[in-house]
Parts: C-alpha cells; structure tokens; sequence
C-alpha cells in the first residue's frame, strides 16, 4: 500500500466546503475582535482616543498599551513575534498591533476600529538594505580549509525581495473559556506550538488550554508562529466572559505575520580549469524584522551542496524596522540555491562545459562541510533521468539560438536539496468495535497530505483498508506529534505511527487472551489483517471487541529522536525547465517543468506529486513574480493580492514529477525523508539559468520581471 | 422630508420584490418595515428562500458565512482578488465578497453546500478528488464553483482556455495542473 | 448608513439630487473593495442594479452603465471589438461578469482598462441628473488620478459609441498572465473612411490619454484608400509618437523606461494587426467580383 496512489482521505469534506477551518467555529454568542494597527514605522505611542469606538454600537471594548490585557512575555523562539501584543507603547514596525477592538458584530467592530485615533513621537524608520546600518553584524557561520586559489575564479552579486507567504486562510483564531479551562479553535502548524505560547503568555496550565486545529489553509511557515490576533483573542475572551473571533485582513496578515526576508548573497568561486572546485566562498546578508528575532542563514546551502576543498560562508543580520522575519518555504535554502545555481550556471558557460556535466563534476560523495558519509544520495541518477526525460542533450549551447515566432526560447535546470531528521513523535492507535481504527497525533495537515499519510501507514500495519482509519490531527489533547514545518512530519510521526499500529495489536491480542468473554481466551492466538485469529477461528477486531462488550484497545507508540552523528540527512533532487521570453516586451513565461526527487520511501504517490508541484509552482512565483515593495515610512505598499503577485492558473505549465524509489533505510524503518520544501529549492535558479540561455540577459535580482529582460 | 423620502424608497422596494417572489415574503415584509439601518432582503440560497434583515454593508459572504452558517464559501482577501468566495448568482460565478447582500432581492444563490445530489457529489466535486486538484482546501470551494462554470462553458475547449478561465482563483498550494486534469474530466463527462 | 434602492433612473436621480453623498453601486467591483477595508465610509449607498435602462444597450450604440463586460464581450464583439478585447482582459471571470463600464468610469483609475478603447473609439458619456443630461466625450472625462468630470449630483448613465467603421485592437502587459493590473495598455481604432486615427494609452499617465500627435502622423502617413503594405519606418515613429504621449511613473507593476518602450511596441503590433485586417478586407472585397 506504500507508495501508490491514493486519494485524499480528507476529499469528500473538502470538496463540499464540509472541512472545518478556525473561523468556521461557530460558538453561540461569539464576538468579533478588530485589530488597530500602527500608521508609523518606528517611534513611541504617546496617546490614543478610544472614547468614539467605545460609543459606536455593539462595541464591548477597545484594548490598548494604555487599557491593557495583560500578557507575560514571551519566553521560546517561535519565530513570531519578540513581544506580546499591546504591552508597551514601543513602535517597532508599520501594521504593528496598537489596539483590539471587541464588539457584537465583524461589520461594528470594524466601524469602531476605524473611529480609534493615535498620536505618536516618531522617529525616522530603517529600511535601507542591505545599508549602512549602525546595528549590522557579522558573524562567520562555518569555514572549512583555508584556501580560496584556483585557476579559474568567479564573483558575483545576488539578491532576493521581501516575500510573503500568502496561504489563502488569513490568520484566525476563536477562544472560549469554560471556567478556568480555555479552547482555542485557530490556524497553526502545530496545536502544541499554540498551547505552549499561550500558556506562557496567559500564565495558564498548559494542561487546561486545549488547542483544536483539524484543517489549515495552507501555511508555508507563516503559522508556525502565533501572530497577535492568538494572545488577544484568548485575553479579550477571558476579561469579558465571551468568546471571541478575530481573523487578521489580508493587509495585516501582510504587515504583521510574517515574511521572507530580504538576502543578498555575494559567492566567489575557484576551480581547476577542467571545473573542479577549489574554493567557494559565500557572503550572506539577510534582513531581520525589529518585530522578531529570526533571520536566514542565507549563505549555508552552500555548505553541503558541492564538493569543494575550500568552503566560507558568513552571515550579516541587517535589522530593519518591520514586521517578524520567519521561516517561509525553505526558509534559508530557497533563496540560498538561487544564488549558488546561478553561479554554477555561470561558471559553466565561463568555462564551456555542460551545467549538468560540471555539477557532475563537483558531486559530493560525502557532506562536503563534515565530509561524513550520506545516509543516502542518488541525486546523480536524478541529474541523468531528468537530462534524459527533459531532452538535455539537444540543448543548444549558445544563448539566444532558439525563437518560436517572437519568444525566445531556453532551458535551464538546478540542483534542489533540503535537509532531513527524525523527531520524536508519539501516536496514538485505537481500535473500535465498529471496525475502524483512529490514528491520533497532535500533527498539523496544513494541505500536505499528512491525513492520507497516517491512514496509509496505519491500514498498512494493521492490514485492513485505509478507508477504515480515522486519522485525528490538530488536537492538542493528543499524543505530542511533530509539528508541520521543516519537512519533517512524515519522517518523523511516520515511524511513530508503524510503532503504535503495532503496539495495538499486541494490545489486541492481550484482550483476545485473557477476556473471558473472548473465544481466544486463554489460547494461542496471531493477528493478521485486521483479525485475529487461532486455530480455524478467525475473528475481525471489530466483532471481538463487540463479542468481549469492550469499547475498544488502545496503544500509544512513540518513535525516539534519531540521533546518528554519523552521516548527513538531505533529500535531493533536479528541476529541469522551458522558458519563453518575448523577444519586445520582455514577458517571460514558464513552458516546461520536470522534476525529479530522491527523497527516500514516498508514502502516497499522488499527494507527494502534488506537494512538489505545488513547491515548483510557488518558486515560479519566487523567480518571476513575488516581491513585497517597502516604501520610505516602512509600509509594505502592496499588502494585498493584486499587487503581490502569485501565481494565478494561466501562469502555470504542466509540471512533470519522478520520483526515484530508494527508501533511506539509515533515517528509519519507513525509510521516509521529507519533501515538503525541497521542491521550492533551485527553482529560481533554474528559471533564470533558462532565462538566461533564451535571452543571453543574467539576472542577478529577483524576480526577474519583464523590465529586466530588454 | 429626507425620512419621508427614505420611507417611500423603502415601499417602492417592497413592491417590487412582489413581482419576483411570492405573496407570504410581501406581506411579511410590507408588515413590519426595517428600522433604521437595516435592511430587508429576500433571495434563494442553494433553493431554500431565505429573508434576511441585515445591515446594508453586509456582503453576501458575510450574509453566508455568519448569518446562514454555509462556512463552506471562503474568506480569502474580501477585496476580489482571490477567487476564494466564488459562487453563483443566478446561474453566474461572482464573488460573494464583493456583492452586497441588499442588491441580491428575488436573486438564486448557489453554494459549494448546494452542488451535490445528496450524497453524490457533482461530477466537478469527484474530479477533484479523483485528480487531487486541492491541497490546503481553503480555495477549494471557490476553484469548484467556478470550475463549474467552466465545465458548462462550451467556448472554452483548450487547456490554455480552460487555465485563462481559471485564472480568477488563486491557490497557494499550486494546485493548478491537477485542477485543469479535474475540469478535463469533468468536461469529458467520464470518470 | 442608508441604503437606498430606486427603482427607475428618475428616482435614482431624485436621491441622488438630494443625498449627493450617496455612493453609487452596480457591479460592485470598485466601490465593495473601499467598503470592506473601511476606507470609505459612505453615509448611503445607492443601489443601481434594480434600474432596468442602465441594464440594456440599443443599436447606435449605447451601452447602459450597468451593462456587465461579459455582456460587451458576448453581445457586443462585433460592433465594439476594442471594447470587447479590453473587456477580456479585465480582472477575472467573476469580476467580469458584475464589473461594468460605467463602474470603470466612476472609478476613473488610471490603469481602467476600458479607457484607452473608449478614448480611441471616440466615445461619448452620457451622465444625468434632476438638472438634464451631459454628453462628455470621453477626453474630457478624465481629470486625473481617480477623478472625473461628474458633478457630485450626476450618475453616468450611458457610454455612446459608434459600431466600429475599422480595426480596433487593444493590447495590454502584464506581469501575470491573466487577472492583473496593466503595467501600461494602449488602443487604436482606425477610421478609414475619414482617413482617421484613435489612439490611446492606459496607466501611462495620471489619466488615461489619447496620442494626439501619433494620431495626426498615422493619419497623414496611412493611404487609407489603397492601403500598401506598412513601411517599418512608419510603424516605428507611430511607437515612438505613442511613447511620448505618456508620462509614465515608476512604481510596483514597471518602471516608467519599461512603460514607453512597452508603448512603443504595442502600439507598433496593434497597428500591424490592425492595418493587416484592413488590407486582408480590402483584397476580400477586391477579388469578391472575380470569384
């Protein structure tokens, strides 16, 4: 049952509109909450005027750093925000959260949102980038061997905007409180990682918040962190006794939820002159928000990519008065491989050979930065079946030979690599009478298929049909699971749910025996296909469990933390593309796409094909459309989406997917390694490598928009 | 004179909504005008007459999602720009978002709620499944109702057609390819 | 906020003379948008989708304000071709089938993609109010950024347009493929029995604008009685005259470099397309006789 296609077992609600998603929550007598966001860059509230919103109909109250909820602060890195919302008048960004409005009705708390004035002393905010700023810093992140010679060398300069995440569910969040205990019904990656922030912030038990998070429209990263609207909801709910909905606008969601930042990455290559590296060096700068903490190691794909004697990378954190930076798709490697894949373009054509041939050339046998061996790698056979299915070898080699009519034809590829580990995660398998089993962790499917994934791996150890398993995610009363981000769900929660489909069984088995209601009582007994069975007795587990009058077994099966020092963790893979670009008006257009992926045991064909195509399509967004523009006050001046671009449908080829099938037994028994975000990484390059080779034009900039290519 | 003037607009809206509905809906209407700010409407969803008194501001989104409790219709942008809040009023796809509830008097309102027959869900709805043509599902029911348009839509034959067509709803989690293998499908009237 | 909701062009100019804050809506597609942010917080909304003679278009033509794209684009492809293609490309399905002409006109973005057809087709707005009616020509529509030639008390009722006597093209860039706001459009319409040239540039320009002086060269450069094949020459100083009638900015969508040189090419292909459609009619009807 592994690795074949199987339809979504999440289909049927999906596609009806039946999915429950945070603010579909209907809880009687909700009330909706507002956010007020600052209109300056950086600088200090000195005042606000509450009095007309507190008058305007159905308002229930106006929360601000002058009438307070009171938050603790925050203690773990999440990625969000620094501090919680509305306690101090400092002004860190442009949409930062200064007021909450609750009042009866979306339609009034909006209204008074509207009436709620501020007055400010501001200051002068910094956006200059990468800039002469005062509070840069450098720190070198990994230097392996000391030389940087070579008969060949080459230098260049590349940069990556502002981007946002867009997932089409803006940020929601419902919160009840029964008593002392609370309930929260909100977007999130992993509903341990919402518990946890608001235990810290509300000073409440962990153990009496429940968070409940069973469908996500989509994340990327920008809903591993808990953005202002989750503290305040829950805050405004416990003062007024009611609860309350707040979901972000699409222009906060912008300005206060997260964002890639903005890189600049400056390589310098040596290699021997038939194309070996000697040395490559990779200055790395990134932006970090004043809203959080956290910035991109933007620099270190280059650590682990490419053979090399030499390696250097470093890494300059630019604070800008913005919004939190996070973690968005590939966070650090998807605006990493855009630089090295172009470089390594360009080297090619510097020095003749193939780009296939010289990342042939420059194949890492072992982790080029420990120079440990690969748990598994075959990104070579990915180089020769994608150059076969793609056609490569009638690639012209010279830039600008092909046109079909007035486009300008060209191809390019890129290697794509993301790291991989195993986690701890601990599953819960129950069985029930009715036949079914659940399969319980506190995991996220935020669109990635992770539903499919336990109710495959669950009816495949326990034999019975995956439509008999009843996958339970995003309850934070479940067993910890891992959250979804950093590729990291199936490989880590999939061997915990093969643990716990087992450890039920014997769980099983033990009540076939010592039941006395049971017609195994005391005998010999095996379990095989969803019976068990001795002698010529054979008996499914839903009719035991019916015969023995037991409303079920349950086991709770936990899969450790690997921890191997030995090898290196990576999946790997090739994007192979087409390009069209119009030889007058310079619109460039994606025509062709293969990919193909060594990424250990693929679990569910058909959403694992989905989710790299879903990943290609997003970085054609990143290569030719998505920049957020900042302007001098440090307002994002297209917060919305008909100003920042995505992809629509007629942007979109038709996207070819292989994927080779050598399990990684060295991460697991399952042998899964993750894929969530490796197929976002080289697309860029891959994009401007083709550009390049219909146009003869290199573009250093994302996105390489039509004004870059006359 | 300005309540004077309200009140007879007020009337001559009432009158009219009885030449596209039935008696009852006048009656219960012209009993007991709106007080201020409100407004009254009556209108079809998913073939189930509905009469609403709502603030004018409330678009048929809202109307839908907070009044009618049908949460199946999303809230992507509320600005038009996303495609997410796609349904259909009488027989075309528009946004919900953008459509105010008080301009939908005697209109029909289709819903993702009011596609299937029963349990058997429209031939677009199965072919997204049988093409996984979604991931997150938040744009689903909005890439479904217009889809469904598409589907009916003679003129539009070829893949490019069908993907300029489609363009009026975004999905982030890029499934775009697996949506025009859905609509070939459902096209093609074959499973 | 009231909402009021007239029944016949006649009561809608009635509110309108006595609530002159009220904001019309049709199609919604503009006005909604400020709605829902906030960003506009109108004391009344007036409600024009009920009026059944902003719906319809009579031979002439006049189009209604309320008529919908969808409708010129199923109804009206063939008198109004430029007007159809730039229909086409606005927005999306669902913008198109509630988005209106006249609601385009009311918002008066530069960027509208209808402007540069209307303003090459010579167009003509009809708006009403208690005080009697005006008919605009589309130049003088356009005041500037977002703003229009009405009065606070006067509703667009009409565009009036002549069926095309010529090739009409519209072209416009994006930097999408489809659902996105023009880095820059243009239009031409070609008279050729008056021996005459519409030509327009969109989100070039605070307004959208004519090209007056690509209009005269073309004009004069042209043998609209027997057309030869277009010389290079002039297909490039018709660019050239077009990117000089815009003022272009920087902004998100381009940088103003990007925009006249796009002008200058799409004004160099839509001619093209334009006059091979006149010399492909005109050999069509020349060798009509002998078939």
């Amino acid at each position: 049952m592994i690795g074949r296609p199987v339809d979504r077992v999440d289909g049927r609600i999906k596609v009806t509109g039946a999915a429950p998603y945070a603010a579909d929550t209907k809880i009687p007598g909700v009330t909706c909450g507002y956010l007020v966001t600052s209109t300056i860059g950086r600088g200090r509230l000195t005042g606000m005027d509450t009095a007309a919103a507190l008058a305007s109909p159905g308002v229930l109250a106006v929360y601000t750093p002058f009438n307070p909820l009171k938050l603790f602060a925050y203690v773990q890195e999440q990625n969000d925000e620094r501090f919680p919302p509305l306690q101090d008048t400092e002004i860190r960004f442009f949409g930062q959260a200064i007021g909450f409005v609750v009042a009866e009705t979306w339609e009034q708390a909006r209204d008074a949102a509207g009436l709620v004035t501020a007055t400010y002393d501001q200051q002068p905010p910094v956006t200059e980038f990468p800039g002469r700023t005062l509070q840069a810093f450098e720190e070198v992140e990994e230097v392996v061997g000391t030389q940087t010679v070579g008969d060949i060398t080459f230098t260049a300069s590349y940069t990556t905007p502002f981007q946002h995440h867009c997932a089409m569910e803006p940020h929601a969040t419902v919160a009840t409180w029964n008593g002392d205990h609370l309930t929260v019904y909100t977007v999130s990656q992993g509903a341990l990682l919402v518990q946890r922030r608001l235990s810290e912030t509300l000073g409440v038990d962990a153990a009496k918040i429940h968070v409940l998070s069973p469908h996500v429209g989509g994340g990327f990263g920008g809903k591993w962190g808990n953005w202002a609207q989750v503290p305040l909801a829950c805050a405004a709910s416990r003062a007024l006794g009611r609860p309350v909905k707040a979901v972000l606008t699409r222009e906060q969601v912008f300005a206060m939820a997260g964002h890639r930042p903005r890189t600049k990455q400056t390589l310098a290559m040596t290699c021997t002159e038939d194309g070996k590296l000697t040395s490559i060096v990779n200055d790395g700068v990134t932006s970090r928000g004043l809203g959080g903490n956290w910035s991109e190691s933007v620099a270190n794909w280059t650590l682990t990519t490419y053979a090399s004697p030499n390696l250097r990378v470093t890494k300059t954190v630019v604070p800008l008065n913005l919004g939190a930076a996070t973690v968005m798709r590939a966070p650090g490697e998807a605006n990493g491989s855009f630089a090295l894949e172009s470089a390594m373009d360009e080297l090619a054509a510097q020095l003749g050979v193939d780009p296939v041939e010289l990342r042939l050339r420059n194949y890492a046998t072992l982790v080029p930065n420990t120079g440990k061996p690969w748990s598994g790698k075959h990104l070579d056979e990915c180089y020769r079946l994608g150059a076969e299915e793609f056609g490569w070898s009638k690639r012209p080699k010279q830039v600008r030979a092909t046109a079909d009519g007035d486009w300008l034809v060209g191809t390019g590829m890129a290697t794509a690599t993301y790291g991989a580990s195993r986690g701890q995660a601990s599953i819960k398998v129950r069985l029930h009478p009715d036949g079914t089993a659940s399969v319980s962790g506190t995991a996220a499917d935020l669109g990635t298929g992770q539903y499919t994934v336990f109710a495959i791996l669950a009816a495949d150890e326990l034999g019975i049909p995956v439509t008999r398993v009843r996958p339970d995610l995003g309850d934070s009363t479940s067993p910890a699971a891992a959250n979804a981000g950093g590729s990291n769900s199936t490989c880590t929660n999939g061997p915990a749910v093969q643990v716990a489909a087992k450890a039920v069984q014997t769980e099983l088995i033990t009540l076939a025996t010592t039941n006395p209601r049971s017609p195994f009582y005391g005998k010999e007994v095996s379990y095989r296909d969803g019976s068990v069975s001795s002698g010529g007795l054979t008996m499914s587990f839903g009719t035991l469990l019916t015969t023995c009058d037991v409303g079920g077994v349950e086991a709770v099966g936990t899969s450790p933390r690997l921890v191997d020092p030995e090898h290196g963790f990576r999946s790997f893979g090739a994007h192979f593309c087409e390009v069209r670009v119009h030889r007058l008006t310079g619109e460039p257009r994606v025509t062709r796409w293969l990919s193909v992926c060594d990424a250990g045991t693929i679990v569910n064909a058909k959403a694992a094909r989905s989710q790299i195509q879903g990943a290609v399509v997003m970085g054609i967004g990143q290569a030719l459309l998505e920049a957020t523009e900042v302007d001098v006050s440090a307002r994002f001046t297209n917060a919305n989406l008909a100003s920042y671009l995505v992809p629509v449908h007629a942007d979109i080829p038709r996207i070819d997917v292989r994927f080779l099938d050598h399990s990684d037994p060295v991460i697991s028994g399952l042998g899964a390694k993750g894929i969530g975000e490796l197929g976002i990484v080289g697309v860029a390059g891959a994009i401007a490598n083709a550009v390049h080779h219909a146009t003869g034009v290199r573009v250093r900039d994302l996105p390489i928009t039509l004004d870059k290519l006359l | 004179m300005t309540t004077s003037r309200r009140q007879f607009f007020g009337q001559a809206a009432a009158v009219s909504a009885g030449v596209a509905l039935s008696a009852p809906a006048v009656e219960a209407l012209a009993a007991e005008p709106a007080p201020a700010g409100l407004v009254d409407v009556v209108f079809e969803v998913n073939g189930e007459r509905q009469k609403l008194r709502l603030d004018p501001r409330v678009t048929l989104l809202d109307a839908l999602r907070e009044q009618l409790g049908l949460v199946g219709t999303k809230k992507g942008c509320d600005r038009g720009q996303c495609g997410a809040c796609t349904v259909h009023v009488d027989d075309r796809r528009v946004l919900s978002c953008l459509t105010l509830t008080a301009t939908l008097q005697g209109k029909e309102v289709t819903t993702i709620e009011g596609i299937a027959d029963g349990d058997d869900l429209h031939p677009v709805q199965r072919a997204f499944i049988d093409h996984d043509g979604f991931q997150c599902g938040f744009c689903t029911s909005g890439q479904i109702m217009s889809a469904v348009k598409v589907v009916e839509e003679r003129e539009v034959r070829t893949d490019d057609q069908i993907r300029e067509a489609m363009s009026g709803n975004i999905c982030r989690c890029g499934a775009y390819p697996n949506i025009l293998e859905a609509i070939k499908q459902a096209k093609a009237g074959d499973r | 906020m009231d909402f009021l909701r007239p029944e016949t062009l006649a009561e809608a100019l009635e509110i309108k003379a006595e609530r002159p804050d009220a904001v019309p809506i049709a199609g919604g597609t503009d006005v909604m948008v400020e709605l829902n942010y906030d960003h506009r917080r109108p004391a009344a909304l007036l409600d024009l989708t009920r009026i059944p003679e902003l719906q319809q278009w009579e031979d002439g033509l006049r189009v209604g304000a309320g008529v919908p794209y969808v409708r010129i684009i199923d109804e009206l492809g063939a008198q109004l071709p430029g007007l159809a293609m730039a229909s086409r490309t606005v927005g999306s399905p669902q913008i198109r089938n509630r988005g209106t002409v006249g609601g385009n006109l009311g918002a008066a973005s530069p960027a509208g993609d209808t402007h540069p057809v209307l303003l090459a087709s010579d167009a003509v707005i009809e708006v009403a109010s208690v005080r009697g009616t005006r008919m605009i020509p589309a130049a003088e529509f356009y005041l500037g950024v977002k703003r229009n030639a009405l009065e606070p008390d006067e509703l667009i009722v009409a565009v009036h347009l002549t069926p095309a006597k010529g090739p009409q093209q519209f072209s416009k860039v994006g930097t999408r493929n489809a659902m996105v706001i023009a880095v820059c459009s243009f239009a031409i319409s070609l008279f050729p029995q008056e021996n005459r040239v519409g030509a327009a540039v969109g989100s070039a320009a605070p307004t959208p604008r004519r090209a007056p002086e690509a209009e005269e060269f073309l004009a004069s450069a042209l043998d609209f009685k027997n057309p030869k094949p277009l010389l290079d020459s002039v297909k490039r100083e018709f660019g050239e005259l077009v990117s000089r009638a815009a003022s272009p900015i920087d902004d998100v969508r381009g940088s103003a470099a990007y925009r006249k040189h796009a002008l200058a090419v799409m004004a160099r292909r839509t001619l093209g397309w334009a006059w091979q459609e006149l010399l492909a009619k005109k050999n069509g009807s020349e060798e009509r006789p002998c078939a």
